[in-house]
């Protein structure tokens, strides 16, 4: 069996000894801290991207707020325009509204008065149309007789006076 | 039929004696070198275009790092840090020996006893010159198992002892053992595919199986090997 063969064992641990640490130079010397630049780099790198993916969820929720808050102001604002538009508007209709009757009134009243003014007029008038009518009718019934004339004339201003 | 065991035979390429020892450069020395350089090439070029997002064969060499890094620190923790290189380098050192022994014709420097017992009593070593002077005397409380009663302690500790003592055995034969079984295994099952002339494809077929296994086995020891390591520095770092 080779593996038994004591003299070769020098030579084996001699170049056992000698390669085990040709490599471990390699490889702590050259390719360790090659590969872990590589997986530190990445790292760094994916934790940049996080912060900077924090950092900026943080200013979209910022963004995000101020947006709410000029919604709700302008909201606000608008609501403001409208319920004073509203009050306005029915401050003017009713004012408008007030002025119609007013002004209806006054002209309700106006004519009102014309109409009693005309019937007042009327009734004179009818007065003296009556008293005229009733006059030629005295005339012409009396004929030249005065006394009586101016009973009947009495009388009949009486009952004139009375119907008015 | 061919010598299996001829594939394990040592041969000077290049004599050299230093100090009156042989110390030539063989085909053991020489699978070692290529192992080195094998694996060296492929994680430096692997590694070479550093992208921040990782071709396929620049995965190769973050794979072997995320490996062991995660091998290193699940059982050492944080302390074990310092061993990292160190465990690396076993780690690739011995996959790549088992890896080349695959190819025909080559050599595995791990299927003799004298490599992986020098591996392994230098991790032996490391370990408990490691733990004396780490926790000093209190590192011997190693040999004392906890929960155990008093009465039991006069045969509980030399057991512990020998346990211990007999760890870079277990370690170098259990590696050497599965190589060379391996590879003689595959070597008797081919010795059989000529002389059997078209039934020849039985052992064909079964040497075709038994590549696919040795494969498996030759990651799996290198595997076991690793981590046996992590789980000695583990002790007498962290006590337990």
């Amino acid at each position: 069996m080779p593996q038994l063969e004591i003299t070769t064992y020098p030579s084996q641990i001699f170049w056992l000894v000698v390669s085990f640490l040709i490599l471990y130079l390699i490889m702590s010397r050259i390719i360790i801290p090659r590969i872990s630049s590589v997986i530190k780099s990445r790292e760094t790198e994916i934790k940049n991207n996080i912060h900077i993916s924090e950092q900026m969820y943080k200013d979209t929720e910022i963004i995000n707020n101020e947006y709410e808050e000029t919604k709700k102001n302008i909201e606000n604002e608008a609501r403001g325009i409208i319920n004073h538009l509203k009050e306005t508007t029915s401050k003017k209709i009713n004012n408008s509204t007030e002025l119609l009757k007013k002004r209806l009134e006054q002209k309700l009243e106006k004519n009102e008065q014309e109409i009693i003014n005309n019937k007042k007029k009327v009734l004179k008038e009818i007065k003296k149309i009556s008293l005229n009518l009733s006059e030629e009718i005295i005339r012409k019934i009396s004929n030249g007789k005065s006394g009586q004339k101016n009973k009947l004339k009495s009388i009949i201003k009486k009952n004139l006076e009375e119907v008015s | 039929m061919a010598d299996p065991i001829h594939q394990f035979e040592i041969k000077e390429l290049i004599p050299l004696e230093i100090f009156e020892t042989n110390i030539s450069y063989t085909n053991s020395s020489l699978f070692m070198s290529l192992a080195i350089i094998f694996v060296t090439l492929l994680l430096l070029l692997s590694i070479k275009n550093k992208s921040l997002i990782p071709s396929r064969f620049q995965s190769i060499s973050e794979i072997f790092y995320e490996f062991i890094a995660n091998m290193v620190s699940d059982n050492i923790g944080d302390k074990g840090r310092k061993f990292f290189p160190l465990i690396f380098t076993l780690f690739t050192f011995l996959l790549f020996g088992n890896m080349l022994g695959m190819l025909p014709y080559s050599f595995t420097f791990t299927s003799h006893i004298i490599v992986t017992f020098v591996l392994a009593m230098f991790v032996f070593l490391l370990v408990t010159l490691l733990g004396i002077f780490i926790h000093g005397f209190k590192f011997f409380g190693l040999f004392v198992p906890k929960g155990v009663p008093m009465i039991m302690l006069p045969l509980m500790i030399p057991i512990e002892i020998i346990s211990y003592l007999s760890r870079p055995i277990s370690l170098s034969v259990r590696l050497f053992a599965n190589m060379m079984a391996g590879h003689t295994m595959l070597k008797i099952f081919a010795g059989f595919i000529v002389p059997l002339g078209i039934f020849g494809i039985a052992p064909l077929m079964v040497d075709v199986a038994l590549t696919a296994l040795e494969v498996l086995i030759a990651f799996l020891q290198a595997y076991v090997f690793t981590i046996l390591t992590c789980l000695y520095l583990n002790e007498s770092i962290n006590l337990h």
